[in-house]
């Protein structure tokens, strides 16, 4: 759980959560390799009014797809902040 | 051991794999890291199941079979985790000489253009090095699979390995020299298992660049290796009758499709027809 004050940035904090699984991913499996970078991409393109088709749609799959199918914690992990931000705060969505 | 596969129940010999059992019972299970002659790395993801009471997907390719397991192989869940990841691989990756990962894309519809056009990519320049065999890595799927023949797999020779992480792992030379400064010693048993013609042999790239390859015509003839005694198999791959490429069946015992050097590019003599 993390507690945020009541004026804290929520679009700011969600991007760096996406870019800090992005940049601790190691590499060696798909969902997480390219799929944090794919959540990363489409989280810029919410926060800057440039989506392209269903970006909400696009980063549902990749929580549920980096959590089913990623080797180990980090990846099946990587979008679970993201994920809650958007469905349980309306971050971005 | 009895293993449970979409509502089929089997017996498998214990240290059997999912992959093992599913193919035992005719279900065609999608793989790209996954070679029969390699040992599984389970990286790529897209051979995925569902096994019940996990609680993600379990990769067939590795997981071996536990008594009274319970697996589906077509589940939502298990094709919205394929699908993903061939959009992911074909959103990052030049697929367009990967015969087998575009026919699971066709087979999970998969749309590797829903990120956008402005996706990052692996796209870079060919390494064109040596005389032998060309690495386009904006191809390459980092499935490990060339990782794997140079090393304990097969070669020994350990002359490329992974690089970098996350995005930027890669495929490299010691040092990334250029490959006529490496280790490598040409075999070209990387080359023979890559799934996407990332690595590709000199002749067949030059051909492709000509627009002139035409594997729809080109006959295969099996033979052995002249030069030595250990005999290899080879399969010659024949066009307007030339040699285009050499490979060898993987399942031969001995071999298991890997040849030296000399078996696999050392041909060029029976061709050398001299000025017309
Ligand atoms: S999920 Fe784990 S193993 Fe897979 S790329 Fe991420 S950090 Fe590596
Ligand atoms: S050609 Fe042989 S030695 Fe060279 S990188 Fe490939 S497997 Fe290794
Ligand atoms: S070069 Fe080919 S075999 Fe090697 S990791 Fe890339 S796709 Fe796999
Ligand atoms: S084929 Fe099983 S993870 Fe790649």
């Amino acid at each position: 759980m993390i507690v945020y004050g009541a004026e804290a940035d929520l679009v700011d904090a969600v991007l760096r959560i996406a870019e800090f699984f992005r940049d601790e991913s190691c590499g060696q499996c798909v969902p997480c390799r390219i799929g944090t970078v794919r959540q990363e991409e489409a989280l810029h393109r919410l926060a800057s009014d440039t989506a392209i088709g269903d970006e909400l749609d696009v980063l549902a799959d990749l929580t549920q797809v980096m959590r089913d199918a990623s080797i180990c914690g980090l990846g099946q992990t990587a979008a679970n902040a993201v994920d809650s931000a958007i469905h349980n705060l309306g971050v971005l969505a | 051991m009895k293993i449970t596969i979409d509502g089929v129940t089997t017996d498998v010999p214990a240290g059997s794999t999912i992959l093992d059992a599913a193919q035992q019972m005719g279900i065609d299970t999608p793989t790209l890291c996954y070679g029969d002659t390699l040992t599984p790395v389970n990286v790529c993801r897209v051979c995925v199941v569902e096994l019940e009471n996990a609680r993600t997907l379990v990769p067939a390719c590795s997981r071996k079979v536990e008594d009274g397991m319970v697996v589906h192989t077509d589940s939502e869940r298990v094709r919205t985790s394929r699908r993903l990841v061939l959009e992911l691989l074909g959103s990052a990756a030049d697929l367009s000489t990967a015969p087998e990962a575009l026919a699971y894309i066709d087979r999970y519809e998969a749309r590797p253009d829903r990120f956008g056009p402005d996706s990052l990519t692996v796209e870079q320049a060919v390494k064109v090095d040596n005389e032998l065999y060309v690495r386009d890595y904006s191809k390459c799927i980092l499935c490990y699979k060339c990782v794997e023949a140079c090393g304990v797999d097969h070669q020994n020779t350990f002359a490329i390995t992974v690089a970098g992480r996350g995005f930027g792992a890669h495929i490299s030379t010691e040092l990334d020299v250029p490959l006529p400064e490496s280790a490598c010693v040409y075999c070209g048993n990387c080359v023979a298992v890559c799934p996407t013609g990332a690595l590709m042999a000199k002749s067949e790239f030059d051909l492709r660049e000509a627009g002139d390859w035409r594997e729809e015509e080109q006959t295969e003839v099996d033979t052995v290796c002249p030069y030595c005694g250990v005999g290899c198999n080879l399969t010659l791959h024949v066009q307007d009758d030339a040699i285009v490429k050499v490979s060898s069946p993987d399942d031969h015992d001995v071999t298991r499709g890997n040849l030296c050097i000399k078996g696999r590019y050392g041909y060029r003599y029976v061709q050398n027809r001299g000025p017309k």
